[in-house]
């Protein structure tokens, strides 16, 4: 072999290897963030679960709101009656019944009004979850990205070494590199089936 | 030896006393008071004078009872009415005068009423002589309660023109605006006691469900006869089967086809276009023609469609264009062109089947509708099989929807537009182009039953328009009447603060301020609703209501255990169940009665009858009170002892404040009273023995001038053997016609009399009521006796004669009169004067347009009433001059006593008005 042919072997082969190299790192930096996103995934996802524990808190402050809301219509129905009586009105007829119902239903519309909004409250919270398990969603897309994207690195870098070897190498004379620039080419041509494809640094 | 001691007495005004307060000689009422006060008042200056007698006015149907009304309504002149209620009629005195039908007939005018004499105080009567009756005025209405009956209003449209209809009626303008909204009990809860109804307006029927009729169900056993006349309140059985208003909304309300068989136009077989047989048609040779047909109920309409024969496919073969015009009309046309055009088209194609014309008018309501048709070719026939006018009539299924509890009707096609409907009357249109709406109700409606058919089922007239809904769906929101025949019906009643106030038992009910007839409570918190409630006595006493009366600012009410004050808390602002505290301020009790206004205050009867209090309404600068004060204090006896019983008390305001009260015994008792003044004098006025004469009522109204006021007393006599009763005006106080020469002409002081004035006469007749009766005769100012000193006797004609002509005379029964002086209680040198012997010879009578009358000194030991001077018997020519001033009586023939007493008595017809009296008393010492 002569020295221009090892040197331009050598040339090739410090190409190939520079191909390699620089594949490598790239699909480090995306397992990387792949991570990163895994992570916010997982956070998300928990910030969604917590969202959507505040709608049942929403419901437990409604409930909440709603029996305080019925002490107090119980305490100024009492109170009523108490008042009626001192004023020497029988509070189960007539105009003194019908305000006490008027207070009654009064009452029980602020308790239909703080259960809607505890439903309302709910809601909302089911919404934000829903949307930070979108986000999350969007987070483990962006993982499997990053992971594609990694994968994607190290093929890059082998086939841009396989293809400095094979613009080095010029017209191999032997089957074992016809077999490899053949078998390159089909990894370059994305050629399902590839061993390539299944390979792991 | 003899002491001489002069007295004065010169004020009478405690009138008579009780026999128990004779002894006190230290009290100030014991100087002013008398032993006996018969057929005189006290004056308000502290003289005693003469009763005035009675003119008799009406001859009621004996052997009922009766009670009297005062009525004034809002017109000028004479204005005031007694109106007389007894034996199923109303009868009417206007001033002093009955009022008669006209005509010339002198029958008096007579309204009938339900009342029994039971009702009445009558036989059967809970308490006897005590009228359950009740009344309250305004305007030209007389409000009627009465336990047992459904309340009565008696309305004057003329003198002669009254109407009597049950308070509750059809209302004359729809409610909210008007009309009569009857107060409701609490609203049923079960949801299993549900009531339909046959219709929303009109007479309709009730049908209740199985549950309704429980024995524990919220109207125990459902429907009863009781119910008859009873206001029910229906609301909406649900409000998911009226769409809720919403902007922007295009309706087209459901129509209906109008159609009768009256027709129109010239076509023959007409019914053909009416019978939705398309192979069936009317058909007209003619160029132009007309059908269509008259409603019996007027309808709107919103488009016709005509159609032609079925298979035939034109309306004429040969000729097109035809043209085509709807008419409409309220009443039948004249002719095709007598109408009103509604739409107009026209058909080109011979291929065309029919043609649809929209009326520009879909609001208006007509009774005739018609196509005119025009443009056959001469000799062709038209055939028409279908003409179908589609409109709006009164059973048409009505297009809804609801605002603010209000519903309301789409009555065209159109949008709903931007502005709910508010109205609450009548029709308004949303926009242009937009929907009329028709206000239809307001969530609720009220029902009067009119039959109870069984336990589930009644007939009722619509009071106010009912909802639609319940007519789908029966309604479980239903609030029974708070008044009927099976709960009862209110029997208190009062205007206060422009209210009509209703008492039954405990339970009360206020009407809208400002109404007569509305209980409706839209809003309980509102001062604006009506006010229904119990009363609870904080003491556990029955709080019944027998009496209600008011001042300008607060409602007072009598129970038999309290007195009520029915104010607000803040008693300046308007009563609303909010504020209003009803509270009881006393706890003397009263008798069912009606209290007398009086003095600020009210004069009432005590439960026992035996007393007479005047309840003095008053603010403390903190809250209204009552304030008793016994009026009968220093008359225990002469109410209950002497009358058995009080009954009734009617105020004479002018001129000398006495309050009248009649007894159970037929007393009639008088109560001089002005607290002011601390004039508070009894006085009693015994009827006329021979006739077994007593008082069974009074009413007291404005003279006609307003001068005074009209006492009537509803009396009954025993005349010619059977009993008789009578209403008599009791006439004015004497003055005479000339102060300077004070006469006797025109005095009147005979009971159940009438008065002649005319031409000289001997024979005065006219006088049947008083047939067999020994009468006094008071002629051209003179007592007149019979030349033997007897009375004349009315014969069986009604007649009496006189032996000298009158012009001027007043014949009735003899009113006689005592002012007995209590005992003359003096302390000389040796003291008290008490039991040592003593007479007055002589005294001096301070006297005031006095004539007649007669003097006794010590009567009981058998001192001889003396005449104080001749009555001017036989003086005919001129009238008996009166004297005032001092009269000092001839020597008396007078017996010892351990005390003197004086007594003055008359029974002739003179008037006299003692002001003092001044004994002359000689006491025989001892020693």
């Amino acid at each position: 072999m002569d020295p221009l042919t090892i040197l331009a072997l050598g040339s090739t082969a410090l190409t190939s290897i520079g191909k390699l190299a620089s594949g490598f790192g790239g699909s480090s930096i995306a397992k990387l963030q792949e991570g990163i996103a895994n992570q916010n995934t997982a956070l998300l996802n928990q910030k969604a679960s917590d969202e959507a524990a505040e709608g049942k808190l929403s419901f437990d402050q409604s409930a909440l709101d709603q029996s305080r809301t019925m002490l107090q219509v119980n305490r100024t129905l009492g109170a009523e009656t108490g008042s009626f009586t001192a004023r020497n009105l029988d509070p189960s007829y007539g105009s003194p019944l019908l305000l006490e119902g008027f207070s009654a239903s009064q009452g029980a519309m602020d308790m239909a009004l703080i259960g809607a909004k505890g439903e309302m409250g709910n809601a909302d919270a089911l919404l934000t979850a829903a949307g930070t398990r979108a986000q999350a969603a969007s987070s483990a897309g962006q993982a499997a990205g990053f992971g594609a994207q990694a994968s994607s690195d190290v093929f890059t870098g082998i086939v841009g070494a396989g293809t400095a070897l094979l613009n080095g190498l010029g017209n191999p004379k032997n089957g074992v590199w016809s077999n490899l620039t053949a078998a390159a080419k089909a990894i370059g041509q994305g050629v399902p089936g590839s061993s390539m494809f299944t390979w792991s640094p | 030896m003899a002491v001489n001691v002069e007295v004065a007495k010169t004020a009478f005004s405690a009138g008579e006393v009780s026999p128990a307060l004779r002894a006190r000689s230290d009290l100030s009422k014991q100087q002013g008071g008398l032993w006996f006060l018969e057929n005189m008042v006290v004056l308000l200056e502290g003289g005693v004078t003469r009763a005035p007698g009675t003119q008799m006015v009406l001859q009621l149907t004996p052997g009922h009872a009766y009670v009297g009304i005062p009525f004034r309504f809002a017109g000028s002149g004479s204005n005031a009415y007694a109106i007389i209620i007894g034996n199923g009629v109303a009868q009417f005195i206007l001033g002093n005068s009955v009022v008669v039908i006209g005509g010339g007939n002198n029958n008096p005018y007579t309204v009938a009423v339900p009342y029994t004499d039971a009702d009445l105080g009558g036989a059967g009567a809970t308490t006897p002589g005590v009228s359950n009756l009740r009344y309250a005025v305004s305007g030209n209405v007389v409000y009627l309660f009465c336990d047992g009956y459904q309340p009565q209003t008696l309305t004057r449209e003329a003198d002669n023109s009254w109407v009597l209809t049950p308070y509750i009626t059809q209302p004359a303008v729809p409610a909210p605006q008007g009309g009569c909204l009857a107060p409701v009990a609490n609203e049923n809860i079960d949801p299993l006691e549900t009531i339909g109804i046959s219709a929303t307006q009109g007479s309709i029927t009730l049908t209740a469900s199985a549950a309704f009729a429980g024995a524990a169900a919220t109207v125990p056993n459902g429907f009863q006869a009781g119910h008859v006349g009873s206001v029910w309140r229906l609301d909406e059985s649900s409000l998911t089967l009226t769409p809720e208003w919403t902007a922007d909304e295009t309706i087209s309300p459901s129509t209906t086809r109008l159609s009768s068989s009256t027709y129109l136009g010239g076509m023959s077989s007409p019914a053909n276009v009416f019978d939705g047989n398309f192979a069936t048609y009317a058909s007209q040779t003619a160029a132009s023609g007309w059908v269509g047909c008259t409603l019996a109920t007027p309808a709107s309409i919103f488009n016709v469609t005509v159609n032609c024969p079925s298979g035939a496919g034109y309306f004429v073969l040969q000729a097109y264009p035809i043209s085509f015009v709807l008419y409409a009309k309220k009443g039948s046309p004249a002719n095709q062109t007598d109408g009103i055009v509604l739409a107009s088209g026209s058909i080109t194609d011979g291929t065309v089947q029919s043609i649809t014309l929209t009326s520009n008018d879909q609001l208006t309501q007509f009774t005739s509708f018609w196509i005119v048709w025009a443009g056959v070719l001469g000799g062709n026939t038209i055939s028409i099989a279908e003409v179908n006018f589609e409109g709006l009539a009164s059973t048409t299924a009505a297009t809804l929807r609801r605002w603010n509890g209000n519903v309301y009707q789409a009555l065209n096609s159109g949008t709903s537009g931007a502005n709910p409907p508010v109205h609450t009357s009548g029709q308004v249109l949303s926009g242009i182009g937009g929907i009329q709406w028709l206000y239809r109700n307001r969530g609720y409606g009220f029902v009067q039953i009119t039959a109870v058919t069984n336990s589930t089922t009644a007939t009722a007239t619509v009071l106010e328009r009912l909802p639609d809904s319940i007519a789908a769906q029966p309604t479980a929101n239903w609030w029974p009447s708070a008044w009927d025949g099976v709960q009862g019906w209110p029997d208190r009643c009062f205007i206060f603060q422009n209210s009509l106030w209703a008492f039954l038992k405990n339970r009360f009910w206020r009407t809208q301020p400002g109404t007569f007839n509305n209980w409706d409570i839209p809003d309980p918190t509102s001062a604006q609703s009506g006010i229904e409630g119990g009363l609870i006595s904080p003491i556990g006493a029955l709080p019944w209501v027998e009496w209600p009366m008011a001042n300008t600012s607060f409602l007072a009410i009598g129970t038999r255990d309290e007195e009520w004050v029915f104010a607000g808390q803040d008693p300046f602002s308007a009563l609303s169940v909010e504020n209003l505290d009803p509270y009881p301020s006393r706890q003397t009790g009263s008798a069912v009665h009606i209290p007398a206004a009086a003095e600020g205050g009210l004069v009432t009867i005590n439960r026992a009858r035996d007393r007479a209090m005047l309840m003095s309404l008053s603010f403390n600068g903190v809250m209204p009170q009552i304030e008793p004060q016994e009026l009968t204090i220093s008359a225990r006896h002469i109410l209950g002892p002497e009358g058995g019983g009080a009954l009734g008390v009617s105020r004479q305001q002018d001129p000398n404040c006495i309050n009248w009260f009649w007894c159970a015994n037929g007393l009639l008792v008088g109560n001089t009273l002005m607290k002011e003044q601390q004039i508070n004098g009894w006085h009693r006025h015994p009827q006329h023995a021979a006739t077994d004469s007593g008082v069974n009522g009074i009413v007291t109204i404005p003279s006609s001038d307003e001068g005074v006021s009209w006492t009537y007393l509803l009396t009954t006599r025993t005349i010619n053997g059977a009993q008789a009763q009578f209403v008599e005006l009791m006439q004015p106080f004497f003055q005479p016609a000339d102060t300077d020469a004070p006469t006797a002409a025109g005095a009147w002081f005979l009971d159940c009399a009438l008065q002649y004035s005319g031409a000289p006469v001997t024979t005065l007749g006219g006088l049947n009521h008083l047939i067999g009766q020994s009468v006094g005769v008071h002629a051209d100012g003179c007592t007149y006796l019979n030349p033997d000193g007897s009375l004349p006797v009315v014969n069986a004609s009604g007649e009496i004669t006189l032996s000298r002509p009158t012009q001027n005379a007043v014949v009735g029964l003899p009113k006689p009169y005592r002012a007995r002086l209590l005992p003359l209680d003096l302390t000389t040198q040796k003291g008290s004067t008490v039991g040592k012997k003593q007479k007055a010879n002589h005294l001096f009578l301070r006297v005031m347009y006095a004539a007649g009358g007669m003097i006794a000194v010590n009567p009981d030991e058998g001192g001889i009433a003396e005449p104080l001077e001749e009555p001017g018997v036989m003086t005919y020519g001129a009238p008996v001059p009166l004297r005032t001033g001092i009269i000092r009586t001839p020597g008396l023939d007078v017996p010892h006593a351990d005390q003197t007493i004086v007594e003055l008595t008359g029974d002739d017809t003179m008037p006299f008005t003692l002001l003092g009296v001044d004994p002359d008393v000689i006491i025989s010492e001892d020693d």
